[in-house]
């Protein structure tokens, strides 16, 4: 699958339509910067644009989507090498509900893996891999939970949109995208336009799974940091490949707090601040940039102005 | 219609939107119109024909930016003419500006007496071919809107009209029709439009049309605006309320003389009255720049910089409220952002340039001096003083070196004055994030309510936010020391 693929339409009074170009575009922006990779730097693109509505959430689609891709392609032995006793994991059972646990290690008789059970969960201990269809190491800090069916709202729409089994989104909570901006509006933009994937409908929401719009205990693929947020507020234990500055005031008020691998700034033209803001992207440009190439984002549409520099993280 | 699909048609309307210019046939609005211009040009003492100056600014203003008969009295042009005829008892027959300020006058005169409306006929011709409810008609300044929207309707051409400030939140539709040169409405207006074309109805002079080179430059892949005429000739005009307070005049006025700090270095400064029986001198030059709170949402307020010259009644600057240097900004550079050590540069080419002014005999010789050698602004006595950094055009930088027998040194001193200018901004910023994390602890309720609250910064001691009441006219030559520290001028507060 590749970025420019119309994996999704959008789903208005009842009818599909195909994507317009701009949104596109985020899509392919926000895959972009999740592709670049470069060690020691940093990457920001900035872009000006007629209306800020969808662009970080469509943007955010496109890095969580690489983000799930990314995650599939690494196999089940890759994953165990990294695994030492006492590590928390999640995992699916046969009958598709989320389980977790410590790890204990790997029983060569019957080659499997013994979680030692947490919270009084019913896990069969001697349950072979094979059985088990899939499993994941919990972020850091994470405790083991209590058993789910792991089967994702929408399943449909967002096994199609992402490309990958939705169970990988339900597993473990990721950072896979941080949204600085508005927090109702990104809900609004998340949760109230119905798109169509692979003949389903679904949500934004459904694949960006932002931590603070999901009830507790969910899993989450994104954090919406809002530009009211105290530096205190905004200090992450994750280091996040891709961080969407969505306006001005989130752009002037987080960026030396949050600064991601690659940085995406969204500035509306018809902000109030649109010109102190490109002022201080020229200076941090001006001062900052070094000769390394930024992401490669083509297709510029008609109305959207681009501004991009790499600098050493 | 889903936000979705208004962005969608955001954005198409931004690729397809045809924007130009009608030029309108300026008749006796070009006579006041030159009448200021020339009189800014042989003007060398603005203080001599400041409030002339002033007068025929306003009038010329409110002569492009309106949409109603010229004799209407929401334009107060018949006020400025009593203004004209007092101002011209001072003035001595038979010389060029008596003569600029009779022939202003007199063309006022017929443009009210006539109440002629060149600029509302020109609309009128473009609105009949829209529908009403796809056409919107923008102005300069929110108080003629009302005015505007009544004449339409008058005229048989009703349509919702918006201010300039406005359009930020008004919906796209078929027409827009901006009145004034395009400078006297946002970029995005054009840049990103929401209308499916854009058309400024001006006179011929005055005001070219932007650069079209986008935010961050030619480079940017900004294509689609365009322009299909253009104007001649560049300046600009500010705005002044119409109907203020006379009492607050008065006691502006009052103040304004009781308190003319002088002494040491001195610049051009005008008078702003704050909340609470407070005053601020500030500079008068267009590079001043001021932190203002946007106190719109008290609970999340915003730090802006505003050019000082368009601060008014209204706005909430934040000022040094202690003993410490008022310019907390150039402290802030200096000590955190590598400033201090450049200043030696920019005091060596101060003193050259003040010696060259002292060698011409005056100030005037040497504006005369500098035109000559390819300046097009001359702000000596800004540029000598301790408040300016450099002049905005690098071609006004070289012609000073140039002047000041440093021009070799040109090149590299503007580097160094470049830094310091980046340093300026960058602990801009840095207050403006310091005041932020302030603010946004206890929001700005205090300060909305009462129209003064304090602060105190680990790095920048005390600074308070004060409520601008009113914005003196004209300007003094005030003690450096003085500028942007307030003082309470009215004991128990300025009368309403």
């Amino acid at each position: 699958m590749t970025a420019t693929e119309p994996v999704l339409s959008t789903l208005i009074d009842g009818n599909s339509h195909q994507l317009p170009d701009w949104a596109l575009w985020f899509q392919v922006v926000g895959d972009s910067l999740a592709q670049w990779d470069e060690d020691g730097l940093r990457s920001w693109t900035c872009v000006t644009v007629p209306t800020r509505s969808f662009a970080a959430a469509l943007a955010a689609f496109g890095s969580v989507r690489f983000a799930a891709n990314r995650g599939a392609e690494d196999s089940l032995a890759e994953r165990l090498s990294t695994l030492t006793p006492g590590d928390a994991v999640a995992w699916l059972d046969t009958n598709g509900e989320m389980r977790s646990g410590r790890f204990e290690g790997v029983d060569d008789t019957y080659v499997h893996y013994r979680p030692r059970n947490h919270g009084g969960i019913g896990i069969a201990t001697k349950r072979p891999l094979a059985m088990a269809q899939d499993f994941y190491p919990l972020e850091p800090g994470e405790e083991p939970f209590a058993g789910a069916r792991c089967v994702a709202d929408n399943e449909r729409f967002v096994v199609s949109a992402l490309g990958v089994d939705s169970k990988a989104l339900l597993l473990r909570s990721s950072v896979d995208v941080v949204i600085c901006g508005t927090a109702t509006q990104l809900a609004e933009e998340l949760e109230s336009q119905d798109f169509c994937s692979g003949g389903a409908s679904g949500r934004l929401m459904d694949v960006i799974r932002p931590k603070r719009l999901l009830p507790a205990g969910q899993r989450w693929r994104s954090l919406i940091v809002t530009g009211s947020s105290r530096p205190s507020d905004v200090s992450l234990t994750v280091d996040p490949s891709v961080v969407v500055f969505d306006g001005a005031q989130a752009f002037l008020r987080l960026s030396d707090s949050i600064p991601g691998k690659s940085n995406l700034v969204i500035l509306d033209r018809w902000s109030a601040r649109i010109e102190e803001s490109v002022a201080m992207v020229r200076i941090a440009r001006n001062q900052r940039w070094v000769e390394a190439r930024p992401p490669s984002i083509d297709g510029l549409p008609p109305g959207v102005e681009t501004f991009s520099w790499v600098e050493e993280s | 219609m889903s936000s979705f699909a208004v962005a969608d048609t955001t954005y198409k309307a931004a690729s397809r939107c045809s924007v130009y210019v009608v030029h309108v046939e300026p008749g006796d609005v070009e006579v006041v119109a030159e009448a200021h211009q020339r009189l800014r040009k042989i003007t060398w003492d603005e203080d001599e024909a400041g409030k002339l100056l002033e007068i025929l600014r306003y009038a010329r203003f409110r002569l492009v930016s309106s949409l109603v008969p010229y004799s209407s009295e929401q334009l107060g042009l018949a006020e400025l003419i009593v203004g004209l005829d007092a101002e011209m008892e001072f003035l001595t027959p038979g010389t060029e500006t008596h003569h600029l300020t009779s022939q202003a006058r007199e063309a006022l005169r017929r443009l009210t007496s006539s109440g002629s409306n060149p600029l509302g006929e020109a609309a009128l011709e473009l609105l009949g071919d829209v529908p009403t409810n796809e056409r919107m008609v923008a102005v300069r300044q929110s108080r003629t809107v009302e005015a505007t929207g009544l004449y339409l309707t008058g005229a048989g051409a009703p349509s919702q009209v918006v201010s300039a400030q406005s359009l930020r939140s008004a919906d796209g539709c078929e027409s827009l029709i901006c009145v004034g040169p395009p400078q006297f409405f946002p970029s995005a207006t054009w840049t990103a439009s929401r209308w499916e074309s854009v058309c400024f109805i001006q006179y011929p002079f005055g005001w070219r049309p932007p650069a079209e080179g986008g935010a961050f430059g030619p480079d940017g892949g900004l294509k689609t605006p365009r322009f299909r005429e253009s104007g001649t000739a560049e300046t600009r005009g500010e705005i002044e309320p119409f109907n203020v307070s006379e009492s607050i005049q008065m006691a502006a006025s009052s103040a304004s003389r009781k308190n003319r700090f002088t002494g040491g270095e001195e610049i051009e400064s005008f008078m702003l009255l704050l909340e609470d029986g407070y005053a601020v001198w500030t500079e008068t030059d267009e590079s001043n720049w001021m932190l203002c709170i946007d106190a719109d949402e008290p609970d999340s307020p915003l730090i802006v910089n505003k050019a000082a010259s368009t601060i008014g009644p209204g706005d909430y600057l934040v000022l040094r409220s202690g003993t410490r240097d008022a310019d907390y900004i150039r402290e802030l550079a200096d000590e955190e952002f590598g400033a201090a050590q450049l200043r030696k540069n920019q005091a060596r080419w101060k003193k050259a340039l003040a010696e060259a002014v002292s060698s011409a005999g005056s100030v005037a010789a040497a504006q005369r001096e500098l035109r000559r050698l390819g300046a097009t602004t001359t702000n000596v006595r800004h540029w000598t003083s301790e408040a300016s950094i450099r002049p905005q055009r690098y071609s006004d930088f070289v012609a000073a070196c140039r002047f000041s027998g440093i021009e070799s040194e040109a090149e590299s001193l503007w580097d160094d004055l470049g830094k310091i200018f980046r340093a300026h901004l960058q602990a801009g910023q840095q207050v403006r994030q310091d005041l932020e994390s302030n603010l946004l602890s206890d929001g700005v309720h205090e300060l909305v309510a009462s129209g003064v609250q304090s602060y105190t910064l680990p790095r920048l001691g005390e600074l308070a936010g004060y409520r601008v009441l009113y914005r003196n006219p004209g300007s003094e030559m005030i003690s450096l020391g003085m500028i942007d520290r307030p003082f309470r001028a009215a004991e128990g507060g300025w009368p309403t």
